[in-house]
């Protein structure tokens, strides 16, 4: 189906926008094209024209008597309508003003940072941008290390004297070793220039003549204002003050725990990983597999060998936690195993745990109405009140656990989401401006966690963890590899394809346990 | 990859600026029988200002062309046209007839601007046949075995035929017509603009404000009156041999293909200079192993004794060509002449 778009001039304030698109709406002409309005979103109009791929005669005679491009800029031969691949919902309609997914953004809510990296700093870049993150371009990701930058400072966990370029120079170094490391490593072998004997070694690596790269970082108004503000009190530009935080590694922590929190550990997006296996379990038609090359099954394996570079503590672990596997609590309690890690990964932090007293626990249920499961209260008795640096970056503590339930059915309300929550639904996370985590009550022991981002806007409330441990466990082993400074380091060469053999039969019987369970379950 | 064309068509400018600018400035004006009068005398029509076809158009193409007149078209209409049903681009051209009033030649629309192409195309323009047969360079893409394309097929041509119109001041001063200010009461005529204190593009002064939806990118960068074609045809050189840069340049690319040898020793001393000391527009050399250049021109002179056979052969099939194009624009400006007509310059994307 053709479509014709027309975009309001730039420079419009989103008032005028919003009446020169009221006006489109109601007044351009259709007749003569059978089109229909599809959709209005902040800064342009769709049209779906059922034959017409440009504008009509009676359209641009309308369009020249109204003042043609100073009212509206036709686009033709729109390709498609542009949906989020996730919420399959305009994403110029996403209340953040942003989609993760297809990067569009909405101008009236969004602007942009540049950020310049030098030709021997971007290599880096994008390799944590793309390998680390999965992130189609570096954009998305950067996005997620200012906003979390800005969290920590507006709650006071960094402070602005603290800022320093200490921290950019810190991931100047890291980036540049990185990439010299890249351009005198064979990328077919793995070995250094010296050793190497592929025959078309300079081939092989990537070259780079550019002086510099700028990357656009979309982030809201009301970001950009303070962190303008935040940098102006250091004494420091906002791209300075910005990139600063790149070398951090409380914002890197923060950063990774907060979007793990919402389902995306790092490039794996819980999401869309827990769809696999269960649509595959449920699938009544046969499906031919053969032994040739299977994407799916290359994409995972490349996913989980990327996030295992990221957190090799998730490497155990890694597989139950895709797939949901049958486990066993220790004595009984879903947590054990990750109070002794805590314990080993960091002992003075395990022991400021502080655990809620069982008449907080008594309370919090009364006010929400509802028993809550074991594993939760199980945490909640073991770090309720905070665990000094743990989980420090996400709001998930008592007392504010009560007044998590209203702040984020305020937060569907305002964004007028489709969908309400369950009554049984328990909000223990809320990631401000981003989306919360809950879980259901009524949902077993150790009950799935789902979560809800304000750009899920056709299926708002996703399940991303099989467990409510799982997510502890993840977040267990984003702490214990990003609490330090960290440069990401990417795996090349042989190792890389006997990592890859090594993994693939790994996934393929964790794969096939699933669905057995899933059968035996029925 | 695209390309750009250069085509020369004779063309009616006296019927232009008599009868078709007059009819769409009635229109303009709210008298629309004059230029409905002419959209029904049509016969043919002209997709392109080198292309006419009989009415109706031929099956086998009008949908290929249907695109640029979607718009004038409804969508039940368009439908059964898609599906296979005749259409006839008058017809739907004089849709836009109504919608001129109120506005002037210079604010035609998108619509208005592509019915004023469509008539200057199919009662103005005209390319007789062509003189000598082209073999088609496309042969075994297309099924045509003769060329029907633009004269000037290609860019690297273009540079060749312009260095050859301007050998010399006299040769220079002829076809240079097409670029000078035309006489001011043409000028007028035609609605043609003084731009010459524009300094926002290079200023052309017998451009013509005329655009196509059919071909791309197309304009009309210049023209001859009659007189000024007449003049030419009298006192014309034709069939010359000039060693012309863009010629040498060419055979230099042609040696550097074959890998020749160039003999630094037998060069004066002068031919050959470092980055630093290059100056003026003249072609150099590159040798990689010195790190120096040296003048094109002395490279061919060389090449010429070295390989002669070669080069010959070469500098054959460069004139050739040269003196093909050549008769070709005579040949139409000929057939301009005695039909009182003037010549146009187009160039599009290929």
């Amino acid at each position: 189906m053709p479509y014709l778009q027309l975009f309001v001039p730039q420079g419009k304030s989103e008032s005028e926008a919003q009446a020169i698109l009221n006006y489109l709406r109601d007044n351009f002409p259709l007749n003569q094209s059978e089109g229909r309005v599809h959709r209005v979103a902040a800064n342009f109009i769709l049209f779906e024209q059922p034959e017409h791929t440009g504008l009509t005669l009676e359209q641009e005679v309308w369009l020249e008597k109204h003042g043609g491009e100073e009212l509206a800029r036709v686009e033709q031969g729109f390709w498609a309508n542009r949906v989020c691949e996730v919420c399959k919902t305009p994403v110029d309609d996403s209340p953040t003003g942003f989609c993760p997914r297809c990067y569009a953004t909405n101008p009236n809510l969004i602007t942009h940072l540049t950020l310049h990296f030098q030709s021997d700093e971007y290599p880096y870049v994008e390799f944590l941008c793309r390998h680390i993150w999965g992130s189609g371009i570096e954009s998305p990701c950067l996005r997620t290390y200012l906003q979390a930058f800005l969290y920590l400072l507006e709650q006071e966990q960094l402070t602005v004297k603290g800022i320093s370029q200490a921290g950019l120079e810190r991931f100047k170094t890291g980036a540049q070793a990185y990439t010299h490391k890249a351009r005198t490593t064979c990328s077919n072998c793995g070995l250094p220039e010296e050793q190497c004997d592929c025959d078309n070694f300079p081939a092989l690596q990537f070259s780079d003549d550019l002086e510099s790269h700028e990357v656009n970082v979309p982030i809201s108004r009301e970001d950009y204002r303070n962190l303008q503000a935040f940098a102006e009190q250091r004494g420091m530009d906002v791209e300075t003050f910005a990139l600063c935080a790149l070398g951090m590694p409380e914002v890197q922590l923060a950063a990774a725990s907060r979007e793990a929190a919402l389902g995306r550990i790092f490039n794996c997006q819980m999401d869309l990983q827990l769809k696999g296996p269960e649509t595959k379990a449920r699938s009544t038609t046969a499906v031919i597999e053969t032994e040739s090359f299977n994407p799916g099954l290359f994409h995972l394996v490349n996913m989980c060998l990327s996030l295992i570079d990221a957190a090799p503590m998730l490497e155990t672990s890694l597989l139950d936690i895709l797939y949901g596997l049958r486990r066993e609590p220790q004595n009984g309690l879903s947590l054990a195993q990750q109070k002794k890690q805590l314990a080993v990964i960091d002992a003075p932090v395990a022991q400021t745990a502080m655990s809620c007293t069982a008449g907080e626990v008594k309370a919090l249920e009364q006010q929400i109405g509802y028993a809550l499961p074991i594993a939760y209260k199980e945490f909640l008795t073991w770090m309720g009140h905070g665990a000094g640096s743990f989980l420090r970056y996400l709001d998930c503590f008592y007392p504010s656990l009560a007044p998590l339930q209203q702040t984020a059915r305020a937060m569907l309300t305002t964004d007028a989401c489709r969908s309400t929550l369950a009554d049984d639904a328990f909000v223990f996370t809320l990631i401000s401006g981003e989306g919360f985590a809950f879980i259901r009550t009524s949902e077993g022991d150790d009950p799935p966690v789902y979560a809800h981002r304000r750009v899920w806007r056709n299926a708002p409330f996703r399940k991303i963890y099989h467990r409510f441990s799982d997510l502890i466990t993840v977040q267990l082993g984003l702490y214990t590899e990003l609490r330090r400074p960290r440069i990401f380091q990417d795996v090349p060469g042989v190792e890389s394809r006997r990592r890859y053999r090594a993994m693939t039969p790994k996934i393929q019987a964790a794969a096939a346990q699933k669905v057995q369970e899933m059968r035996e379950n029925r | 990859m695209s390309t750009r064309i250069e085509d020369y068509i004779p063309f009616d400018y006296m019927r232009y600026v008599g009868e078709i600018l007059p009819a769409l400035e009635q229109a303009t004006r709210g008298n629309t029988i004059p230029l409905s009068e002419l959209i029904t005398s049509a016969t043919h029509f002209s997709l392109t200002l080198r292309s006419k076809y009989a009415l109706p158009l031929p099956e086998e193409e009008s949908n290929s062309w249907l695109w640029p007149f979607e718009g004038l078209f409804d969508a039940s209409a368009l439908r059964r046209i898609k599906s296979g049903e005749a259409w006839d681009p008058w017809r739907a051209l004089a849709t836009v007839v109504p919608t001129l009033e109120g506005k002037s030649l210079t604010t035609l629309g998108k619509f208005g601007e592509m019915l004023k192409f469509h008539l200057f195309a199919t009662f103005c323009c005209e390319v007789p046949p062509w003189l000598v047969k082209w073999p088609n360079p496309y042969a075994g893409f297309t099924s045509h075995q003769w060329y029907d394309g633009a004269v000037i097929w290609h860019e690297e041509v273009t540079f060749v035929w312009n260095a050859y119109c301007a050998r010399d001041e006299e040769m220079q001063a002829l076809w240079g017509a097409f670029y000078r200010p035309a006489p001011p009461d043409l000028m007028q005529l035609l609605h043609i603009h003084d731009d010459s204190s524009s300094v926002n593009y290079e200023y052309t002064p017998r451009y013509m404000n005329i655009f196509s939806e059919t071909e791309k990118e197309m304009s009309i960068s210049g023209f001859m009156t009659l007189e000024e074609i007449q003049h030419l045809l009298e006192h014309v050189r034709i069939h010359e041999r000039p060693v012309l840069d863009s010629i040498i340049d060419d055979c230099i690319r042609y040696g550097e293909s074959r890998h020749w040898a160039i003999d630094i020793e037998a060069l004066s001393g002068d031919a050959i200079k470092s980055e630093d000391e290059l100056a003026g527009e003249e072609s150099w050399h590159y040798l990689e192993q010195q790190g120096m250049y040296i003048k094109h021109r002395v490279v061919f002179e060389q090449w010429k004794k070295v390989h002669p056979v070669e080069m010959e052969a070469f500098l054959e099939r460069n004139y050739q060509m040269l003196h093909m194009v050549e008769d070709e624009i005579l040949h139409r400006m000929r057939f301009a002449a005695e039909r009182g007509w003037g010549i146009l310059i187009m160039d599009a994307k290929l």
